[in-house]
């Protein structure tokens, strides 16, 4: 970060080439620290739900891998070539207001992870205390949450108000994480193999295609949520090339590996919480090891994505002179809240959010795809996407583009007519191709078919 | 008709910088390794765990 001005670290601002100077070791370490967090064990404790231990890992990895892809290609090259956030990347297509739908959803889903992250990191710290024999047994984790969650995003708030800064040293030291966690990976392979081995899946389909294709989608769903930290943090490496390798390996690959420790845990222990059962798989010194390795990444996960967050919030006029202190303060209190008033209520519907993510997530990356690579044939006008300029392009219908606008809604509407969020019913050819795909591909589709029926100016420009 | 809203200095020195000195797109090594990543690998992951 030596080049980076004060300014454009707190700002939405587009990077200098001279200020993008991360290389692929310190983007990879910094992304595998935004995803490897403990959301990991939960998307393998739903995958767990319906395969056994290789079908689940397989099927997760794949699926993470495909939804990496696409989530890059639909950030990436822009945000690496420009050095934008994800949410400025989507003014071509969405208009010069329209990209307010796609900050929404950001938020929604950095507030989801979060809180997600704030309520498992209040479960490790009250299994370390009760460990450590600082707490009674008998208290619990709800009675913890909303404390700790408090005091971790005041944790938060001060280190980001160093800016990127913050982040960048955060990653250096929590990048341990992901060693630590195959680390416990290992051990509870090893101790549990035979039981591993023959362990069934509680809620698996009858159809044997369904459960693998559940699991491929849980994958995509999850890596495709990555949308906005791709952005915020490979616009500090100088160029796309260099960000492919870390992007697809530190996010993709390090969020499979680290979910084969829920997908563990759920078959044999049927709790893919490692705070739950590392005292008994490998005794109290290991537990207290590895539990402030995933209290302390949870810290770490947490910040990247409130930094990005807030990043993302500066595209906004109302917000774009506020000062860092009140920005931050705006972007944590969502999750303060959610994480202090409905701790338990938000877990039990982990499910349901992560399949709003599918919905919300996979048309916006098929739009995005389609837009740079078929309609605009890799030329933007970086000049647009920040001017108020009324002739500049990207203005579009009163600062929204209808073919963007249809398109993501059709591409909803795919995805619930293939995958109800809610109860996990499924119809049509969803067995044979996912959700997210056909949302995807049946979003861009549409997207290019009406800029090119109605020859849009905002979205040939 | 709208008035153009100007842009703040710092923002529009560093577009300038930008337009002069274009990061660049995805070569030929890229496309490869993210066909590798995000396609072969997990068509071969797909096939190998419904087969094992």
């Amino acid at each position: 970060m030596v080049g980076l001005s004060a300014e454009a670290d707190k700002s939405a601002w587009p990077l200098l080439p001279s200020e993008r100077d991360w290389g692929a070791w310190r983007l990879a370490i910094a992304l595998a620290t935004a995803a490897a967090a403990t959301w990991c064990y939960i998307i393998g404790e739903y995958a767990g739900y319906y395969l056994n231990f290789l079908q689940a890992s397989v099927a997760l990895a794949a699926g993470c891998m495909i939804g990496m892809l696409l989530a890059f290609l639909a950030a990436g090259p822009v945000c690496a070539r420009f050095g934008i956030d994800s949410i400025a990347s989507t003014k071509p297509q969405f208009g010069a207001r329209g990209w307010v739908i796609p900050a929404a959803m950001q938020l929604i889903s950095i507030v989801g992870w979060n809180s997600l992250l704030l309520i498992f990191g209040a479960k490790s710290a009250t299994q370390l205390m009760i460990t450590l024999g600082i707490m009674p047994a008998g208290m619990g984790a709800r009675e913890l949450v909303p404390a700790a969650t408090l005091i971790v995003c005041a944790l938060i708030y001060l280190t980001l108000l160093r800016g990127a800064t913050g982040v960048t040293r955060i990653s250096n030291i929590l990048a341990a994480h992901v060693p630590i966690g195959c680390w416990m990976l290992y051990l509870l392979v090893s101790r549990r193999w035979p039981e591993l081995r023959v362990a069934q899946p509680v809620m698996a389909s009858p159809d044997r295609l369904w459960n693998y294709t559940t699991g491929v989608e849980i994958g995509i769903t999850a890596t495709l949520s990555w949308w906005p930290y791709i952005g915020a943090m490979i616009r500090m490496a100088p160029n796309a090339r260099i960000a492919v390798v870390p992007v697809m390996l530190g996010m993709g690959a390090a969020t499979a590996l680290l979910s084969l420790i829920g997908i563990a845990g759920i078959l044999v222990l049927k709790s893919s919480d490692p705070s739950e059962w590392l005292r008994s798989v490998g005794g109290p010194i290991y537990a207290v090891i590895a539990l402030l390795f995933v209290s302390a990444a949870n810290f770490g996960t947490a910040i990247t994505g409130i930094y990005s967050s807030a990043i993302g919030l500066r595209n906004f006029a109302a917000v774009e002179r506020m000062s860092w202190s009140t920005l931050l303060l705006i972007t944590i209190a969502p999750v303060a809240l959610v994480g202090a008033l409905i701790p338990e209520l938000f877990f039990a519907r982990f499910g349901a959010f992560l399949a709003f993510l599918g919905v919300a997530f996979a048309p916006l990356c098929g739009i995005q795809i389609a837009d740079y690579f078929l309609l605009r044939r890799r030329a933007l006008d970086i000049r647009a996407i920040f001017s108020g300029d009324p002739a500049r392009p990207y203005r579009s219908i009163a600062g929204f583009n209808p073919a963007a606008l249809l398109a993501l809604g059709l591409g909803c509407a795919v995805y619930l007519e293939l995958l109800n969020p809610l109860s996990y019913e499924s119809s049509g050819p969803y067995r044979y191709l996912t959700a997210s795909l056909p949302a995807a591909t049946c979003a861009a589709a549409c997207y290019v078919l009406l800029t090119r029926l109605i020859g849009l100016r905002s979205a040939k420009r | 008709m709208q008035k153009p809203i100007p842009m703040p200095e710092e923002l529009e020195r560093r577009i300038e910088a930008i337009e002069r000195n274009d990061a660049g797109d995805l070569n030929r090594a890229s496309w490869f390794w993210l066909l590798l990543f995000g396609v072969a690998i997990p068509a071969a992951l797909l096939l190998w765990g419904w087969w094992a």
